[in-house]
């Protein structure tokens, strides 16, 4: 996948690693202040100015590993943060003028803009040259779409161009900062940032504490895994690897995506009779966009828990001590855990490249294997691609006999496609009954700890999918014997 | 609304977070404050010696199941 953020991914999946392996060792609180030195040996920099700025940066980041902020005097319970030593103060003007412009007399610039903010000037070099005044700029682009020769370009920073919410801004150093009364820790800066410089607290070392104390731990990975390490490596491959790390087993969460799709179904066909409308409830930055800016919103959110919370309680139920662990691609599913409100939610939260590294840094690796089981039906499985809870909602409900032809359902693909659906709903001017929210466009096969992209994914996944047999949903949950699990908030 | 947050890093985990939580939610639906009382999860602040580590502002408390009701009653119930 080509992304602007290989070179700084990488580094942040070696600092997973090797504070995975000193936690694994019980070495970390004695070591860890070593690991920047050993990950920039120095002498001479690689990528910024000088070695000393490189293990600042390492440092922030092994804290963020550790699931704490990256400085000490900026301590908040976001999940998502700004590294400040890594944070380029990148230009702050947004639409600027550039070489291409050849200072025509057609100042279609000139002419575009309604606020008054572009002039037409000799430059130093006495050449005529347009000029946008940022005082009276509005950013409207209006400029940029008129210029025949593409000269004005938006020079938004991408880490605020990727918020979907507008919860970007900067400090007086220009140094990114995240407004926690917005975010909806959907994660889409920090692979924005072609500095690195946004980052996730993560669990990891929790996760490795509780198998080192020998509780019983419960693996649970998100249905947008299968395909995302290639054509050979299964939820089975998966299952050996957490295994002979020390995990009790592994459970796939496209079975909690029948647990869901089967609790909605019944919520929807009492709310179809009634009237109300409805929106999905297991995307959790969706979930976070309703109630932070649509909380009009927020009695029309599903009362169904989440897939994941649906196993883990199904896992509790059984064995009231256990932990349960998630591993996806999202970073907001960190914040669901948070809301304690939620009963028996898992425990802890891993994205694929921190369970990865996870492993990793205990030498474990992921390999093809021949066993194959089953344990979510075909529509579980595809909950994670964007419509794929709606498919298995409606599959649901025609498994009970309703008939859903008049069941409208609105897909919002993405973050912008929510927000607009959501501005319409409330404004009483969606006209579909129920909606459907993922943040990530695509769904959660797109979340930011995805591996490929859509199109590199699809393929191998695609033919792990074809693997699963025909089974329907409400018949896979008797077959797990799952058809019994509370599936509500409360 | 009065934000009490409660760890659940892995050394408060061991000695029973999510207990507290459960006695806390419990003694705010008892009491009829869910309204004025916020209970969230926290990540680990590294202060694992004082599990279970519970925090109201800037002000660290450490809890067990057991006296998880005399904190409701003197630190939470007397703030609001």
């Amino acid at each position: 996948m080509v992304t602007n953020d290989k070179t700084t991914s990488d580094i942040t999946k070696r600092v997973f690693r090797e504070v995975a392996k000193l936690a694994w060792n019980g070495e970390l609180e004695e070591k860890k202040d070593n690991l920047p030195e050993e990950i920039i040996p120095g002498p001479l920099p690689e990528f910024r100015c000088c070695i000393y700025r490189e293990r600042e940066i390492i440092r922030q980041r092994v804290r963020l590993a550790r699931g704490i902020c990256p400085t000490a005097h900026h301590d908040t319970t976001n999940i998502v943060q700004v590294i400040p030593a890594a944070c380029d103060d990148c230009p702050l003007s947004s639409y600027t003028v550039t070489d291409n412009c050849h200072g025509c007399l057609g100042h279609a610039c000139y002419n575009s803009c309604r606020f008054g903010a572009i002039t037409i000037e000799r430059d130093s070099h006495r050449q005529i040259r347009a000029h946008i005044d940022p005082n009276k700029c509005k950013e409207c682009g209006m400029c940029a779409k008129a210029c025949p020769y593409s000269a004005i370009v938006d020079l938004v920073r991408p880490c605020k161009k990727a918020c979907p919410v507008g919860a970007i801004t900067m400090d007086e150093y220009g140094v990114c900062q995240i407004d926690e009364s917005k975010c909806i820790q959907c994660g889409h800066c920090i692979h924005a940032c072609p500095f690195g410089a946004i980052g996730a607290k993560t669990f990891i070392v929790d996760v490795i504490n509780m198998i080192r104390s020998g509780a019983k731990v419960y693996a649970m990975t998100a249905p947008a895994i299968e395909g995302q390490y290639g054509p050979d490596i299964t939820e089975d491959s998966w299952r050996a690897a957490l295994k002979e790390a020390g995990f009790a087993d592994l459970i796939p969460v496209s079975l909690g995506g029948d647990l869901t799709a089967a609790a909605e179904a019944d919520e929807w066909a009492e709310a179809f009779a009634k009237g109300e409308s409805k929106t999905t409830s297991c995307c959790p930055a969706f979930v976070h966009m309703i109630r932070k800016h649509f909380p009009e919103l927020s009695d029309r959110i599903s009362t169904t828990v989440s897939p994941m919370c649906g196993v883990s309680r199904m896992l509790k139920e059984r064995e009231p001590d256990c932990i349960t662990v998630f591993i996806g691609p999202c970073q907001a599913k960190k914040s669901e855990i948070l809301d304690t409100s939620i009963v028996d939610n898992v425990d802890y939260v891993l994205t694929f490249d921190e369970a990865h590294e996870m492993l990793a840094g205990k030498g474990i690796e992921l390999k093809p294997t021949d066993v194959f089981t089953q344990q979510g039906s075909i529509f579980g499985k595809r909950f994670g691609n964007s419509a794929g809870v709606t498919a298995a909602v409606l599959q649901c409900m025609k498994e009970q006999g309703i008939d859903t032809s008049e069941i409208k359902v609105k897909v919002s693909n993405g973050a912008a496609e929510c927000k607009t659906n959501l501005t319409l709903m409330k404004m009483g001017r969606l006209p579909e009954q129920f909606m459907e929210g993922m943040a990530c466009q695509g769904g959660c096969i797109q979340g930011p700890a995805a591996q490929k992209s859509l199109a590199e994914l699809t393929k191998d996944r695609e033919a792990l999918l074809a693997r699963a047999d025909k089974r329907e949903v409400h018949e896979n949950l008797r077959m797990q014997d799952a058809d019994k699990v509370h599936m509500h908030r409360i | 609304m009065l934000n009490v947050s409660i760890c659940i890093g892995s050394a408060c985990h061991m000695k029973g977070s999510k207990a507290v939580i459960a006695k806390l939610r419990e003694l705010v639906a008892e009491n009829n404050v869910g309204d004025r009382v916020s209970l969230n999860g926290s990540f680990c602040t590294g202060n694992c010696q004082h599990a279970v580590c519970v925090t109201i502002g800037d002000t660290l408390y450490s809890l067990s199941p057991e006296t998880t009701e005399e904190f409701f009653n003197n630190e939470i119930m007397s703030r609001i």
